[in-house]
């Protein structure tokens, strides 16, 4: 079942092109990656599917509608399905909030009924936090703590897709390996579009991998398939630079 | 004698020690790895090797650079090593050079540096000729161009690379890396990579290569020290600590590294 | 290097707490001497209860003036007046300085050129020239006129800071995440915007104070603020200019008044500066 399907998206920052006829499908329950280097387009494709920029041709698709930004409704029910965690975990929560309200701000801000701190309670558990977190401030917590409040926060509303930007880059190799886990059970139940410069992440958490170059879509398909014959220069060039371990 | 020889270095700050008991040595031509993750201390005892450490720092214990003791010494006393004995290569290439100056300039400053020290004449075409060795020999394109550029108009990849011509000007017996590739894309590091690599090897030089990142680290390096809250935890060649690592943090970094590299598959020819 | 914690040295952190401790008497002798003089004073302020420019004694406290009455009574009414015309002051000019501030950093380029521009010009006019300007304009001196001279003054200094840290926080990804969330933008201005600058704010508030109290003082002198029989210390000073050779203890005991009271409201913003931010380093 398709979540959202972006055809024919072009896109410039004033006169400089940054996107280039980008099209793809985020299917449910199949974990998506969307890799490329700096000037990729990466970023901004998380903009447009955030609804915080308009595409300059071409449309995104929620549920058959075209998003529409000035649409007070619709984007109300394209963010109770549509949510996202972002890089820096020492920016993205604001310092003057305790985790309670910084969890509950998608469940004011979408109206969304019931008990909110149950809601809460029970997101910060799915993200393995303590219950007790939420009367503390985000400076009581570590970085990868920090990534977790800013998972609750995405998850709380029970959207059907989470958009992750470069949601453990900033990380430790040792917090890294202990998020991806969380996401791939969090997957159980939402959907993930990770965007992300390393290969590593994105092979451990997606079932299928989108390839960007420059703003254009040099190869996709299923990550087993593209990592063991890698068809377009770019991504084999990609997959020759990763470091691996020694054998 | 050895280059650089750190012994029982204890690094601390108002009360809190935040590198114990570190010991090191690296002998001319020897390249070694120092992994940790944040807070691990492996940056501050970079800088503490060169007596770069910021004010309300202090340091005890032994640090011999080319023979010389660097803790308690003067500025006066360091300052000659710094540059003959050991050069440094920093993270972050954009806030590394001068933004104010000139590529051609920036480079120039070490090479001129270095002559008057070895009583060379600072001749401005002899200086610029060795600028644009330098230059090449990082394998940078369109030589022309990027002397008479600011940092902020060649790329981060190209600004590390002058940043590492630099280090080299000073003809280093000992080069550290900082995460020297961390800030860079995935493509463009395996690109510096191979060039410290080349570089190190063809110099003669000694290499410090500090990093939180495994399989970067074993590329350059041949031995590897793990540090964890300012403390060695585990030390030796890079193929046995990641083969058969023996104390817990350093399984379970080994752990981490091989399940992402596991992810990626076999490797592609 | 980035995580490296360089903890303040104890010495001088009790230093800045001895900063807040003494802004605060300061400031606090003031506050009680002003609520004080709405229930009592030593004498009637313009009772001639005494001698002509007698020196401080037991009975008049800081002495009499040209025509013998109380000057500590006076001083005491002039701590109302001051704290009066510094709070309505900057109650105006954060007002309006941060409404115009929060729009400007919303603002698209050009627009938010315009103002900056706008802010910097008014910032550039002396605080006392242009709340001289308005005092004119509205073709009154009182007590209301000074305040809202000197508040619509000092709003572009706060309308050019606020505009400054609005934007600063309007970068942070924790607005983003309140976009994406589905925060309104007036929500985000007054959840998340508003909070954090307020520290900022706040310690130049107190800064502003003290500057309105001086500004007020100086229009006094020139007496373009509020009229007799209000005794604010500007005044006052002009009165004693004639008779500061022969009693200078008339110029002395306000000119005492209106410097601490302006030093502790600075010692004041200084200490509150350090208290700004109540998120301590702590790790779990």
């Amino acid at each position: 079942m398709t979540l959202i399907s972006v055809e024919a998206v072009a896109f410039s920052y004033g006169r400089k092109p940054v996107l280039h006829d980008v099209s793809f499908t985020v299917k449910k329950g199949v974990n998506l990656g969307l890799v490329g280097e700096s000037g990729s387009g990466k970023s901004t494709i998380l903009k447009l599917l955030l609804g915080l920029e308009r595409p300059g041709s071409g449309a995104i698709r929620f549920e058959g509608e075209t998003l529409n930004l000035s649409d007070r409704e619709f984007m109300r029910r394209y963010r109770r399905s549509v949510q996202a965690v972002f890089q820096d975990p020492y920016s993205s929560l604001d310092p003057r909030q305790t985790v309670e309200a910084i969890i509950a701000e998608p469940l004011r801000a979408l109206k969304i009924p019931g008990d909110h701190h149950a809601a809460i309670v029970q997101a910060l558990a799915d993200v393995g936090l303590p219950a007790d977190a939420v009367s503390r401030y985000p400076h009581e917590f570590s970085g990868g703590q920090r990534q977790r409040i800013a998972l609750a926060r995405a998850i709380v509303a029970r959207p059907q897709l989470v958009l992750a930007d470069e949601a453990v880059s900033a990380l430790d190799l040792s917090t890294r390996i202990r998020i991806v886990d969380l996401l791939k059970e969090l997957s159980q139940a939402i959907t993930i579009l990770l965007v992300s410069h390393d290969l590593g992440v994105v092979a451990a958490l997606c079932e299928e991998i989108i390839i960007l170059e420059k703003g254009r879509i040099v190869e996709a398909g299923r990550t087993a398939e593209i990592l063991a014959n890698p068809q377009h220069p770019y991504t084999r060039k990609l997959l020759a630079s990763v470091p691996r371990m020694p054998a | 004698m050895s280059l650089l020889r750190i012994d029982k270095l204890t690094i601390r700050a108002g009360g809190q020690a935040l590198v114990k008991d570190m010991s090191l040595t690296i002998e001319p031509g020897a390249r070694v790895g120092l992994i940790g993750e944040s807070g691990s201390g492996k940056s501050l005892t970079a800088f503490a090797a060169v007596g770069l450490l910021p004010q309300g720092l202090e340091a005890e214990g032994s640090i011999l650079l080319d023979g010389v003791q660097v803790i308690g010494a003067t500025e006066e006393q360091l300052r000659p090593l710094r540059g003959s004995a050991a050069a440094f290569v920093f993270q972050e290439p954009l806030t590394a050079l001068d933004p104010l100056m000139k590529i051609g300039r920036q480079v120039a400053e070490p090479i001129a540096r270095r002559r008057r020290r070895e009583g060379k004449s600072a001749n401005r075409s002899e200086i610029a000729a060795e600028v644009r060795h330098y230059l090449e020999r990082v394998a940078l394109p369109d030589i022309d161009r990027i002397m008479n550029s600011y940092p902020f108009q060649i790329s981060g990849g190209q600004r590390q690379r002058v940043a590492i011509a630099m280090a080299l000007a000073c003809r280093p017996k000992l080069l550290i890396a900082d995460e020297p590739t961390t800030a860079l894309d995935v493509t463009t590091q395996a690109e510096i990579l191979e060039l410290l690599s080349t570089l190190v090897r063809e110099e003669g030089m000694a290499l410090l290569f500090i990093s939180h990142d495994l399989p970067v680290v074993a590329k350059v390096v041949e031995d590897v020290t793990v540090l964890r809250r300012g403390e060695i935890v585990e030390q030796g060649p890079v193929r046995t600590v990641f083969g058969s690592p023996q104390h817990e943090y350093t399984k379970m970094l080994v752990n981490a590294a091989a399940a992402f590299d596991r992810a990626l598959g076999e490797p592609v020819q | 290097m980035t995580d490296v914690l360089v903890t303040t040295p104890p010495a001088r952190r009790t230093s800045r707490s001895l900063t807040l401790s003494v802004g605060l008497v300061l400031v606090g002798l003031h506050v009680f001497a002003a609520i004080l003089t709405l229930i009592w004073t030593p004498y009637e302020p313009t009772a001639m209860t005494g001698g002509r420019l007698e020196a401080p004694s037991l009975a008049h406290w800081a002495g009499t003036d040209r025509l013998g009455r109380d000057l500590f009574t006076q001083i005491m009414i002039g701590s109302r007046i001051a704290l009066f015309v510094g709070a309505g002051a900057v109650a105006i000019a954060s007002l309006i300085g941060v409404t115009l501030g929060v729009l400007a950093a919303f603002a698209t380029r050009t627009l938010d050129d315009a103002l900056a521009a706008t802010f910097d010009i008014l910032i550039a006019f002396p605080t006392l020239l242009l709340a001289m300007l308005v005092v004119a304009a509205t073709d009154s001196a009182s007590l209301f006129s000074a305040i809202l001279a000197l508040g619509i003054a000092i709003s572009a200094i706060v309308a050019r800071l606020t505009r400054i840290l609005a934007k600063r926080v309007l970068a942070m990804d924790y607005i983003t995440a309140a976009r994406t969330a589905g925060s309104s933008w007036p929500s985000i201005v007054f959840r998340h915007v508003l909070p954090n600058i307020w520290p900022t704010l706040s310690v130049n508030f107190a800064l502003q104070f003290g500057i309105a109290i001086i500004a007020e003082a100086s229009l006094s002198y020139l007496g373009l603020g509020a009229p007799p029989p209000n005794s604010s210390w500007g005044r006052l000073l002009q009165e004693a200019q004639g008779t500061v050779y022969t009693a200078p203890f008339g110029a002395v005991a306000p000119g005492l008044a209106l410097v601490s009271l302006v030093i502790g409201m600075n010692l004041l913003a200084d200490g509150l500066r350090d208290i700004g931010d109540p998120t301590r380093r702590g790790r779990r």
